[in-house]
């Protein structure tokens, strides 16, 4: 038949509905194409014979159009084929009912005969698609349809390892409330402000039906694909809804018709030993809203990290939005698995091993650290393993499946007894060679790249990788993560520290001093070494070490602020330098912390941009009396009460609901206040307050929320003089005590 | 049996005279933080007649410095000490599942321990992404395998208080009362000096004791 169509273009959307996914093109003049490509998901169950017999009966009570086989698939941690069956449901809408049947199953009591092992089971319909298609978000692709849609062949032309792929034209539509970046439910009424085709309006009306109306006329009018909001996830989406549904009016959030807007619900858990709120989600079909305010991607790397995110990981661009890194990296590695045939097991469930308390001091020891020599130094050079973890891991072969395999006890890991497989590549590993790669070639695009504008996209791109290494390979993030495994992680460590002490003991050997390390990095000093020195040493170390080492530069000076609880120790990681190119880096300080007051933060860059002008020690102890008239200027402005409410806002994380609190800090007394006023808070979320009075008698005039606080207030000079005090204080070199004087 | 220690050992009196005569059964301690100092003096308890002890770790508690401090306090090798306790730790619901499913059965055969401890073994089952049907009838399939081990030796439960936050999930820790043998509160008293804690007897009798912990140091040891 020649009433086939063809479509070239992007795939923006991908959903499951009846029998099948829908499937949203957006092509090159950018038209949407609603397509439907019929698709049957499948898992597996796998244990005893008599234990799958009863689940097949069990689950022909469901009456559902599905079919089961028998199948077989590798089991990860063996790598040996293991007989299963296979679970192929016809309607992708019955999938999650039918893996809870037999979930269900598993947890009756009573049951007989070993457990029963579920895989492939918590992928996400999207995700299955793309995994059994080959396809992913945003792919570039030629799709043939009917001219109902039906899709009957896709090609793609185009890889998730390109770095010079295209994204689809885009109209985006900015939804925010007017003025500061406060959380709507955290102040008082605001009106809501639309942007789209660089304009901006304000939405006024009598009433809430109003609003409404003006809002679903723009989205009629504009159709955007992106609706990118700021808190549009726990605010400005669900009064919306509640306005329309209350009031009968339409609000068409969706393109797909007869389908209700997704409410994803908020939840609160541990992660890096801190607690995280992920806010309520409002996700739409056929079209995006993404929170820039409840999305870590978006917020540290724009919408480039976030597309280039969801490319990799075939998760769809709006739940990667709200989702970590981490989800997006094993969904990486859960692809490479199912490539192989390798069953993906259901959560991660077995625990670390029994080790004696004596192996345990040995191997949960974590990164090496130097602490480092305080005081102001010069001519200071730094060099970083570049990834450390994830390059051991590549490295060493690594991963949940080849540590203490039964095959190769001989290949030990240093110092732990642990042993690595040499026979058997591992699925971490694996996935690691293309993804460090594709982001040392984003680097190397950013370095020689002469359009700025290409130059910070390839940026955001190798900058959401990082997020990506860091934040599931690094100190904390490996032992939890699905294909993590505790030993493996302590193999990693022993082996990082094996590498740091090596590369101190090279540099030392070449006359170099160190001054501070970390993990993996070092900080040294050697009278008249230059850059080609450094040069020479980081490519001994990485030749000696068998992982790269990269020279970051030499600092013009380096100084390590004293411990403020001790002033005789350094804190690991806590520095402020500036190097001969200009650029300055600080860590742990004032202006680096999220809970560090915009004012506070404002100043202490303004002395640092003092600071940086000095090419050496001498030159920065000469800039330090300019250092202290910055401050008096600011500590005025302070005193004369003139500081806006906003620039001393502090915003802090609640690590408890806000009655699990016992003490009366600041946060407690001002999540009470918040509570009071009917906001609904939950551990892991941000409040923000300015500080009123710190010696109050009552502990709610210490303390008040920046959205409800009001001219009847003033904020606390004293205490916020103190606050700029430190900020200045921790740039002055030990021995010299400028604010005496001041 | 606690007739063989000295009379200022750190082992006589409570907690351990109100499980020392016992040669099996499940022993549940709830209670605010002084909770987790019990933990060395249980462990130490045992390690200094030579036996192993097994503490399955829920909550990422395990610190090895206050059994050494009590080691020391004792006269006994701190080495030993560490080298007969053996820890396993869960930071999923479903690793604490498999932990005590499958691993644990595997562990009490290769040590033989009198003892085992399981420290906060609930925090894992708050986790709010894991639904709530399957969180429960996890934490009853673990309460029938506890229950089906412990004739033989002695579990100690360790389990604070549950968080406010933790909602509908807070009666997650009757199940454990339920399968409890006796079972113990503990806190800080809140007139009574730092280093003191009050234990009340909820199960089977109601009584109550007010004791210095200090001896162990073990109130400043588990954070
Ligand atoms: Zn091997």
């Amino acid at each position: 038949m020649s009433s086939d169509l063809k479509y070239k273009g992007w795939i923006f959307d991908l959903y499951p509905v009846y029998g099948g996914m829908r499937l949203w093109l957006i092509d090159a003049a950018g038209k949407k194409h609603r397509l439907f490509d019929a698709f049957a998901p499948s898992f597996y169950i796998g244990g005893p014979a008599a234990r799958l017999r009863a689940s097949c009966t069990f689950i022909g009570k469901l009456k559902l159009p599905l079919r089961i086989d028998k199948s077989e698939g590798i089991e990860f941690y063996s790598g040996k084929n293991i007989p299963v069956l296979r679970v192929t449901v016809f309607n992708p809408l019955h999938f999650a009912k039918v893996v809870q049947w037999v979930i269900s199953l598993e947890n009756k009591k009573g049951h007989q005969g070993g457990a029963l092992a579920l895989y492939n089971c918590d992928l996400s319909l999207p995700q299955l698609y793309c995994f059994t298609k080959r396809l992913f978000p945003l792919a570039f692709c030629e799709i043939e349809a009917e001219s109902n849609g039906a899709i009957k062949a896709i090609a793609i032309q185009d890889s998730i390892w390109d770095t010079d792929y295209s994204i689809p034209p885009l109209s985006i539509l900015k939804l925010r409330m007017e003025g500061e970046h406060i959380r709507p439910d955290h102040c008082g009424p605001r009106p809501l402000e639309v942007e789209i085709e660089g304009q901006c309006r304000t939405l006024e009306g009598s009433d809430d039906a109003a609003i409404v109306d003006q809002f679903n006329r723009i989205l009629e009018q504009y159709d955007p694909d992106l609706i990118l909001s700021e808190w549009g996830d726990p605010c400005i989406l669900p009064q919306l809804m509640q306005s329309a549904q209350h009031m009968g009016r339409p609000l068409a959030l969706n393109r797909e018709p007869n389908k209700k807007v997704q409410a994803k619900k908020e939840r609160s858990y541990f992660s890096y030993g801190a607690v995280v709120h992920r806010s309520a989600a409002r996700l739409l079909f056929g079209r995006w809203h993404i929170d820039r305010f409840n999305s870590f991607l978006v917020g540290q790397t724009a919408l480039e990290g976030l597309f280039e995110f969801a490319r990799l990981s075939r998760i769809p661009v709006q739940q990667m939005a709200r989702t970590s890194t981490g989800t997006g990296i094993t969904s990486m590695q859960m692809d490479l698995a199912f490539q192989d045939g390798i069953l993906i097991p259901w959560r991660k469930r077995e625990a670390e091993g029994f080790k004696s308390a004596s192996q345990l001091l040995l191997t949960d020891k974590g990164g090496l650290t130097y602490a480092p020599i305080l005081g102001l130094h010069e001519a200071i050079g730094e060099l970083d393993f570049a990834s450390m973890y994830p390059s051991l891991m590549a490295k060493y072969n690594i991963s949940p499946e080849t540590i203490n395999c039964t095959c190769c006890p001989e290949n030990r890991v240093p110092e732990i007894g642990h042993h690595l497989c040499k026979k058997r590549r591992g699925l971490v590993p694996r996935f690691l060679e293309p993804f460090l790669e594709k982001r040392a070639r984003y680097k190397h695009l950013k370095k020689t790249a002469s359009d700025p504008a290409q130059r910070r996209i390839y940026d955001e791109r190798q900058s959401a990788l990082k997020w990506g290494l860091v934040t599931t390979f690094g100190y904390q993030g490996y032992k939890n993560a699905r294909f993590g495994k505790i030993e493996a992680h302590e193999a990693i460590t022993a082996y990082a520290r094996e590498k740091l002490l090596q590369a101190k003991e090279i540099a030392e050997d070449a006359g170099f001093e160190m001054l501070h390390a970390i993990v993996d990095s070092l900080w040294l000093k050697q009278v008249g070494a230059t850059e080609a020195d450094y040069e020479a040493l980081c490519e001994r170390i990485s030749r000696d070490c068998e992982i790269p080492i990269a020279f970051e530069g030499i600092y013009s000076w380096l100084l390590f602020p004293p411990s403020k609880t001790n002033p005789k120790i350094g804190v690991p990681n806590r520095y402020l330098g500036c190097f001969q190119s200009g650029k300055t880096k600080l860590r742990g300080i004032e202006v680096r912390r999220g809970d560090t007051a915009y004012f506070i933060k404002k100043v202490q860059q303004n002395m640092i941009d003092i600071l940086s002008k000095a090419s050496d020690a001498q030159g920065y102890r000469a800039a330090l009396p300019e250092v202290g008239t910055c401050f008096e200027k600011y500590r005025d402005q302070l005193r004369s009460g003139q500081v806006p409410f906003f620039e001393l806002a502090i915003a802090k994380s609640l690590s408890k609901a806000p009655e699990d609190y016992q003490k009366a800090s600041l946060s407690a007394i001002v999540a009470k206040e918040l509570a009071g006023r009917g906001v609904h808070l939950v551990p892991g979320q941000a409040i923000a307050y300015v500080i009123t009075d710190m010696k109050a008698k009552l502990p709610s005039d210490r303390a008040r929320a920046i959205g409800f606080i009001d001219g009847a207030w003033a904020y606390d000079v004293e205490k916020y003089e103190s606050l700029l005090r430190e900020a200045m204080e921790v740039l002055m070199p030990k021995g010299i005590h400028l604010h005496q004087s001041i | 049996m606690s007739a063989q220690f000295d009379f200022d050992s750190p082992f006589q009196g409570p907690p351990l005279s109100l499980i020392s005569d016992a040669k099996g059964g499940i022993f549940l301690f709830y209670g605010d933080a002084a909770l987790f100092g019990l933990a060395p003096l249980l462990a130490g308890w045992r390690l200094s007649q030579g036996e192993r002890v097994l503490f399955l770790d829920g909550d990422n508690r395990f610190n090895p410095y206050p059994l050494v401090d009590l080691a020391k306090e004792i006269g006994h090798d701190p080495n030993t000490f560490l080298s007969s306790l053996f820890v396993s730790r869960a930071f999923t619901c479903h690793q604490m599942g498999s932990l005590v499913l499958n691993q644990l059965q595997s562990g009490i055969t290769a040590h033989h321990p009198r003892l085992v401890i399981l420290c906060a073994p609930l925090e894992t089952f708050y986790d709010e992404s894991v639904p709530l049907i399957e969180a429960k009838n996890l934490l009853l399939h673990i309460v029938t395998a506890l229950s089906q081990l412990a004739p033989d030796r002695i579990f100690v439960i360790l389990s604070p208080f549950p968080k406010k936050s933790a909602g509908r999930r807070t009666f997650f820790l009757s199940h454990l009362k339920t399968t409890a043998k006796r079972i113990f509160r503990v806190e800080r008293p809140g007139d009574a000096s730092e280093a003191a804690i009050r234990i009340t007897e909820e199960k089977p009798e109601a009584r109550q004791w007010v004791f210095p912990i200090e001896a162990p140091r073990a109130a400043q040891g588990y954070r």
